[in-house]
């Protein structure tokens, strides 16, 4: 259930963003004062479903004769609106996925879930197919899980050896100093394959205490 | 952060930079390095063929604070933004493309940063837009059949006596079949009829058979 549920919230990124895009270019020929403004995907669409060209040209403070923009017919607006509402409707599917993936990770992997957040922990057991896998792995390996073009690059020809996989995306990772990327990846793959074992074999809660541990040494 | 050889350009190692004419906003995601309270912008010379023919040891771009610059080609505006920096608020850009969709962003940029005027015409007809005044510099990086030609007949149109004029050819788009070496000697020689050719860089790694000429009246 884990690995279909976040396989879908990947895909759903990838098409959003691809219709997104049509999406902006084709709403840009009405307006593309108010398309260069928002440049954050989900708010954009939000604005453009609620709000009409004369409204948003208002808020830019812009006249209406300042507009690049040519005013589309009804149908013509209406098919991109449509469009809109359709991506609207897809994150509005993502989201439910992630909640419903929240109650599944604090379910079966409560150590996971709360050391590294349902998207990362969710991620790393549907890359190797099963929490009893993740948990039988070193934890060297769960520290470059995503990385493996890179490792292999590093094995095969002379090139770095990479720091960590998908675990870049982890607040610790993220706020540490570049020096200190690398220790973080490694302090959390530690931690995380500790947690992947209390969750599969013991059922403790032990997460809380590892958090607050690596946050105190990379801050 | 050193002054380079060029003017109002900077070098940090082996990174180009300008000083930032809109301090806190960029317009191309480009890395920023703020030293001496001074906001610095990095220029990739992967996007940039005047940046690449910098890095490529091209000893005088002639662009200076004050100039005026007829850009044709300009696209969406990477490299004027940073010949905007290089010649401050006493310059002028009149940044030419012709296709709608870019000038469309161009003209965001334009909006903020009050030296640079987009505009929407084809180089090919240099009569379209015969208004604009005499400059001191013309840089022209168009992937045309003719390009040397349009370059030609615009500088005949718009360069002062005693301008320069700068040109990026993509070998690619002129003929398929021939050598780059052979089309740009051949480009070479059409310019060295009118213009003095003072600068030849070739653009490998950075751009792939593309060469860079600054000529002179």
């Amino acid at each position: 259930m884990i690995n279909h549920a976040i396989n879908n919230v990947a895909e759903i990124d990838k098409v959003t963003n691809i219709l997104v895009k049509r999406c902006r270019e084709w709403y840009a020929l009405h307006c593309p004062e108010a398309e260069h403004e928002f440049t954050d995907h989900a708010f954009f669409i939000g604005v453009i479903l609620e709000k009409d060209k004369a409204t948003l040209l208002k808020e830019l403070k812009l006249k209406k004769e300042d507009s690049m923009g040519a005013d589309l017919s009804e149908p013509d607006l209406k098919q991109v609106l449509l469009l809109a509402e359709e991506i609207q409707r897809l994150s509005i599917l993502r989201e439910k996925h992630l909640a419903y993936l929240d109650v599944l990770t604090k379910k079966y992997c409560p150590n996971m879930q709360e050391l590294c957040g349902t998207a990362i922990a969710a991620k790393l057991i549907e890359m190797v197919g099963s929490l009893k896998r993740l948990a039988l792995l070193p934890s060297s390996t769960i520290q470059l899980l995503g990385a493996e073009k890179a490792l292999f690059r590093h094995l095969t020809r002379k090139a770095k050896s990479p720091k960590h996989g998908i675990i870049v995306n982890h607040p610790v990772v993220q706020n540490a100093k570049r020096e200190d990327k690398g220790k973080s990846a490694r302090a959390l793959a530690d931690k995380i394959s500790l947690c992947a074992r209390l969750d599969y074999f013991k059922g403790e809660f032990k997460a809380k205490e590892y958090k607050e541990e690596l946050e105190k040494r990379f801050r | 952060m050193k002054p380079s050889k060029i003017f109002e350009v900077y070098q940090d190692r082996s990174s180009l930079y300008t000083k930032n004419l809109t301090p806190g906003k960029t317009f191309f995601g480009e890395r920023t390095v703020k030293e001496d309270n001074i906001e610095y912008r990095e220029w990739d010379p992967h996007r940039s063929k005047l940046a690449a023919a910098i890095i490529k040891g091209c000893a005088n771009s002639f662009i200076r604070k004050g100039s005026v610059v007829l850009y044709l080609g300009a696209a969406h505006g990477y490299t004027p933004s940073f010949i905007s920096d290089i010649v401050g608020n006493e310059g002028f850009i009149f940044a030419l493309d012709n296709s709608p969709r870019v000038v469309r962003d161009l003209v965001f940029l334009a909006k903020e940063r009050e030296n640079i005027a987009p505009m929407l015409a084809n180089a090919n007809h240099p009569e379209e837009y015969a208004d604009i005044p005499k400059v001191d510099i013309i840089y022209q990086d168009i992937a045309q059949r003719n390009q040397a030609d349009i370059f030609l007949r615009n500088i005949e149109r718009f360069l002062k006596p005693n301008g320069y004029a700068l040109i990026a050819v993509k070998a690619r788009s002129i003929d398929i079949t021939q050598k780059p070496k052979k089309l740009f000697n051949d480009v070479r020689m059409l310019l060295d009829k009118k213009m003095k050719v003072i600068d030849f860089r070739i653009l490998d790694p950075f751009e792939r058979d593309h060469c860079f000429m600054v000529t002179k009246r």
